[in-house]
């Protein structure tokens, strides 16, 4: 009966440990961003908290400080949360936007799609980084308006499975044949299209949320990102580019490493979705 | 194939027009007056009114968006960019110098990234998977898997770490040391580590799986056992058989990666104070310069529609397939 | 004592695959003297393509090899001459590399065995039959006739003393299949040639091999003269394998079996139903005038139905056969209601089902079950077999008297399934299997029409008997009305009263189809002398 049930949830045996372990470390690195604080006793933005450039280890330091002797694994833990929200709010519209241009382009009238088609055509022509600098130059840094930033040029991905999902299941068979087994436009929609259309979908917005990461963290770090005010994993390695030169490697390691993490949770979890999709 | 060559630059051409169309109704809305600031610029203190007024009129800052846009676009059409929303230099000139190191840069990792992906893709294809081999394989796929999970520009600070500054094999950054003329020797000099960190950070691993999940699935091909029936040596196999068939995925991800290629391009540059496009976009960026933005988009968007252009033709050379469904179409 | 062409002792193929081990091939011994046409015959999984890639050097990665191969005494697996043994394989489109012409092919063998391309390769064209110009073009550009014909010129450019040739003719029909046999048996003279026949077609063996080696999971279980073994067969395998075997019907035979009834070509649209025996009142399900248009390439319009009349009464079974692109799936979809005619009606018990609104034609899709040509397409990959067969039942749950979990156990009992499998998912099921709950599905709301589209092409010739014969049953048991599309006619005589035969959209001929008496049925030992008949259907 277990078996059955697995099989039910569209989950293979093997597959499930490496779902397990994604999940379970995005969970604990959410756990660690909301909680974090209250167990860490160290205020990220307070500087000379200890010596400027502590090495990991000092002082009761554990990750070290940075050049304004702000300790390090506080902030990464602080920064967490900002890097973190920005990930999810950004894969969530996204995947929101994307799904409802998607759903318009291969249900709507055929103008509709072939604009939509131009548009995102149009849009993956420009490097991601350009058009949110463009972007960027017309909006106050914030957290929010980051997340704006980066939820207008990371639907596209969404837009485009959704509507080739749509486009390929509706041709399938099966479909057919529950249409001659008498199943009803709702059922035909919420029973069959959406489930088999799902795994790829959450897939390519697993997908989306780590890049969105990525793009914060790059942006941060340019100055146009999230303020220096509020930490993120993106402003911490601020200091990095100049500390690196003079040999103080920590200020790379502990973001890089927490990013590094994410990305590689969430980049599992994508490649789940797909491969469930396969079977 | 000229044809097609030709049908796909007028697909491509309206879609440029959209983004540059897009890209200026955005910039549009960018707060500050462009006239103010030049004006203050050079007066070097608060402006006269009057200055201003002039510098609006001159500009044509005053039209409806549309009139702006097509005097815009007539300029670029005839190579002129318009002059920076800072301090008034034409930027043309800036964006063409600029341009050279960027292509420069992007077309050496792009090298770094095929031939890696060719070299490491086909030893995992080729290695058995059992004994010593199997062990070469993992720790190829490990290193594969490591650079799908850090950012190009992560990878750059780590690489300008590591090689720079711990192991200093080779200059931390720029195009050259500061105060000595530009050789050729020392731009290359400057050019390795970021094109082997480009080429790492970008596409490195995803050239290296495609390879490898092609030469192992192309080894055990109909078409390869037939070859082996045939007494066709392994060495003849794999050189006029797997490796001619397994890079057209590579080449067509090529095409298809070419903006995230250039983006990435854009990151390294700013980590390795390179002089291109990137960093200028992002200088643009931080200071507003609206027309240094809207330049870059528009020669971005050209260098990835080039890129584009070339994946296809040299895809329709190796592939017949895909020379043929498109004489048909 | 001479030594044979062939000598293979004791060979055991293994496949390696990720989580087990598959013993293809489990100790075959086989000899084959020079010049001998030897048939290896066997179900598909029984191994026998496996031997013939042993020997032949084209296994698969996976395999591991024991035993000894020995071709005119040379061992092959320490080393393989150019030019000594050569293959031509099944999916001869599949053994060309894409990126390379066909000639590219041959000059290639010609190089490595040291034969002069010159002579050679024009040699080898012509002995297949392939059109000298296709030599510049590549595999996927030819028709599945002349690039089987490019395979077979690339495994003879050499001259090899050995060929094998897997399945060569599946995909030929009968006309090309005759010729490309004929032209092999030439080729096999004059070079003297030892040649190994792949397959699981006891008519081509009959027509064409020496000697016979019948396997079965893995091992030959009988061995010997080609007319021995076919009349007299002492292995239970081969006896089974004789049985399931469906009997060759020409149109010709089910025309002299029932009442030829052919209509002239322009007539046939005219026909009135009326002058059927079944009229149109007591139709099960009846269309009248239906015509439906694909837009094709480059804007041409493509009949896919013009102006075809069907009527079928209660119980009645009714063949359609014609050739892929007839339009007999396009009228299939139309009385299934899934697509509409542009002109022309379709009517279920007398109802016009594209006048109806969406519910009330939904509430009436009861009538009508469809099985399709490939079960595991026509499921929802995230169903589980219960969910599948049910999918009707809870749309319909007055069509169902018992608890449906009941049902659901009753009618997989009535396709010959282990109720156990309600849990599996249809990917983790055999071909057979799978049509079998396709089957169950229809049946699940007891409907008046079963329609089949080619339920049992996609299966092994061996299976396919059993499926047609359940079929038969179950429509004779509960009475269902049946539209069967083949393309194949044998199943006809065991399944149908009555057939349309359809070309480029239209319905050109009807016959009745006498009692279904198997013996009756079978075609005459000796291929028929002509073969220019287009409904010897076999495409």
């Amino acid at each position: 009966m277990s078996d059955r049930h697995r099989l039910a949830a569209g989950l293979r045996p093997g597959l499930r440990v490496g779902t397990v372990l994604a999940l379970g470390g995005l969970v604990f690195l959410v756990v660690l961003a909301v909680v974090g604080p209250w167990v860490i006793d160290a205020d990220p933005l307070r500087t000379a908290a200890g010596p400027p450039n502590a090495a990991p280890g000092t002082d009761g330091h554990l990750l070290g400080t940075d050049s304004l002797g702000r300790d390090l694994l506080a902030r990464v833990v602080v920064g967490g949360r900002a890097s973190l929200l920005v990930g999810l709010a950004v894969s969530i519209s996204a995947l929101a936007v994307g799904s409802i241009i998607g759903l318009a382009a291969a249900a709507g009238p055929p103008w509709l799609d072939w604009l939509v088609i131009r548009l995102l055509d149009a849009l993956t022509t420009v490097p991601f980084l350009v058009l949110v600098l463009a972007l960027r130059a017309v909006l106050a840094p914030g957290v929010w308006s980051t997340v704006l930033v980066l939820a207008s040029f990371t639907w596209m991905p969404v837009a485009r499975v959704v509507r080739a999902q749509v486009l390929s299941l509706r041709g399938r068979l099966f479909v057919e044949a529950a249409v001659i087994g008498g199943a009803s436009r709702s059922r035909v929609l919420f029973g069959h299209l959406l489930p088999n259309a799902a795994p790829p979908v959450l897939a390519v917005a697993s997908a989306v949320c780590a890049e969105a990461i990525i793009a914060e963290t790059t942006l941060s770090w340019l100055g146009l990102g999230i303020p220096v005010e509020t930490p993120s994993w993106g402003n911490i390695l601020v200091d990095a580019q100049r500390e690196i030169l003079i040999g103080n490697w920590w200020s790379l390691a502990a973001p890089a490493v927490a990013i590094a993490i994410t990305i590689a949770c969430t980049g599992l979890l994508a490649s789940q979705g797909r491969r469930v999709d396969v079977t | 194939m000229t044809r097609y060559v030709l049908g796909r630059i007028a697909t491509l051409v309206p879609m440029l027009l959209v983004v540059c169309a897009l890209t200026f109704a955005l910039l549009d809305l960018a707060p500050g007056d462009p006239a103010l600031r030049i004006a203050t610029q050079l007066a070097n203190g608060p402006p006269d009114l009057s200055r201003v007024d002039e510098l609006r009129e001159e500009l044509g800052l005053d039209d409806p968006l549309p009139v702006r846009f097509g005097r815009w676009l007539g300029g670029v059409v005839q190579g002129d960019f318009g002059r920076s929303a800072i301090d008034g230099s034409p930027v043309t000139e800036r964006v063409l110098d600029a341009l050279g190191p960027t292509l420069l840069l992007t077309g050496s990792g792009l090298l770094v990234s095929i031939v890696g992906g060719l070299v490491l893709g086909a030893t995992v294809g080729l290695l058995p998977d059992r004994g010593p081999g199997r062990l070469a394989r993992r720790a190829i796929m490990a290193m594969t898997g490591v650079s799908f999970v850090i950012p190009a520009f992560l990878v750059a600070l780590g690489g300008l770490w590591l090689f720079a500054v711990v192991l200093g094999w080779f200059p931390a950054g720029g195009m050259s040391d500061p105060g000595e003329p530009r050789t050729i020797g020392a731009t290359l000099e400057h050019l390795v580590l970021p094109a082997v960190i480009l080429g790492i950070g970008t596409n490195l691993g995803v050239f290296t799986r495609l390879i490898a999940a092609g030469v192992e699935e192309q080894m055990d091909a109909e078409f390869v056992r037939n070859a082996r029936s045939r007494s066709i040596g392994r060495r003849r196999i794999v050189s006029a058989h797997v490796v001619r068939t397994s890079i057209i995925p590579l080449i067509a991800q090529v095409g298809a990666s070419m903006a995230y290629l250039v983006g990435g391009a854009y990151a390294v540059e700013v980590v390795f104070g390179w002089p291109g496009l990137g960093r200028m976009a992002v200088e643009a960026a931080q200071d507003q310069d609206v027309t240094v933005i809207l330049a870059v988009t528009v020669i971005s968007g050209l260098v990835v529609v080039a890129g584009n252009l070339l994946a296809d033709v040299l895809l329709g050379v190796i592939d017949p397939r895909v020379r043929l469904a498109r004489s048909d179409s | 004592m001479t030594t044979p062409a062939l000598s293979v002792r004791d060979l055991r193929v293994d496949l390696r695959l990720p989580r087990s081990t598959v013993e293809a091939v489990r100790g075959v011994s086989v000899e084959a003297e020079r010049g001998c046409r030897l048939a290896l015959v066997g179900p598909s999984g029984s191994g026998k393509t496996m031997v013939a890639r042993a020997v032949a050097g084209a296994l698969p990665r996976s395999a591991r090899v024991r035993g000894h191969i020995e071709a005119t005494g040379i061992d092959l697996r320490a080393e393989r001459p150019p030019g000594l043994v050569a293959m031509a394989f099944q999916e001869a489109a599949a053994a060309f590399n894409p990126t390379r012409t066909i000639e590219w092919h041959l000059r290639e063998s010609c190089r490595v065995a040291g034969v002069d391309p010159a002579r050679a390769i024009p040699g080898a064209i012509e002995a297949v039959g392939l059109d000298p110009s296709h030599g510049s073009a590549y595999a996927f550009e030819l028709s599945g006739g002349q690039v089987q014909r490019a395979g077979l010129a690339l495994a003879i450019v050499t001259s090899p003393g050995l060929l094998f040739a897997d399945e060569v003719t599946t995909a030929l029909d009968r006309e090309t299949e005759s010729e490309v046999l004929d032209r092999l048996g030439s080729l096999a003279r004059s070079r003297s040639m030892t040649v190994v026949f792949v397959t699981h077609d006891l008519a081509l063996v009959e027509r064409w091999a020496d000697e016979i080696a019948v396997m079965d999971e893995g091992r030959v279980v009988e061995r010997g003269p080609c007319a021995r073994i076919l009349s007299r067969p002492s292995a239970p395998e081969t006896q089974l394998l004789l049985e399931s075997r469906m009997p060759e019907v020409t149109l010709d035979a089910l025309r002299v079996m029932g009442v030829p009834d052919r209509p002239d070509r322009e007539g046939a649209s005219d026909l009135s139903p009326a002058d059927d025996a079944t009229v149109a009142a007591d139709a099960v399900i009846d269309v009248r005038g239906a015509t439906k248009r694909f837009e094709g390439k480059r804007g041409r319009r493509i009949d896919a139905l013009d102006r075809v009349d069907l009527s079928v009464g209660a119980g009645e079974r009714i063949a359609v056969v014609g050739r892929s692109g007839s339009g007999k799936t396009t009228l299939l979809r139309l009385l299934a209601a899934v697509q509409q005619p542009d002109a022309g009606v379709v009517s279920w018990n007398g109802q016009d089902v594209n006048g109806l609104d969406r519910r009330s034609l939904r509430s009436q899709r009861w009538r009508v079950q469809m099985v399709f040509q490939s079960p595991l397409a026509a499921f929802d990959p995230c169903h589980s077999v219960a969910d599948i067969v049910a999918a009707p039942i809870r749309s319909f749950p007055d069509r169902c008297a018992v608890e449906v979990g009941r049902r659901i156990d009753e009618l997989l009992g009535a396709v010959g399934l282990d109720p156990d499998l309600a849990g599996r998912r249809p990917d983790q099921l055999s071909g057979g299997q799978r049509q079998r709950v396709a089957i169950a599905r229809a049946l699940s709301v007891e409907p008046e029409v079963l329609l089949c589209d080619e339920p049992v092409s996609s299966l092994d010739a061996n299976l396919r008997r059993s499926v047609i014969e359940l079929i038969a049953r179950l429509c004779a048991e509960r009475g269902m009305a049946l539209v069967f599309i083949t393309h194949d006619l044998s199943p006809i005589p065991l399944l149908c009263e009555r057939g349309v035969v359809m070309e480029e959209g239209r319905i050109v001929e009807q016959f009745r189809v006498g009692s279904p008496r198997l013996e009756a049925t079978v075609a005459p030992a000796e291929p028929p002398s002509e073969s220019s008949d287009p409904a010897t259907l076999r495409s």
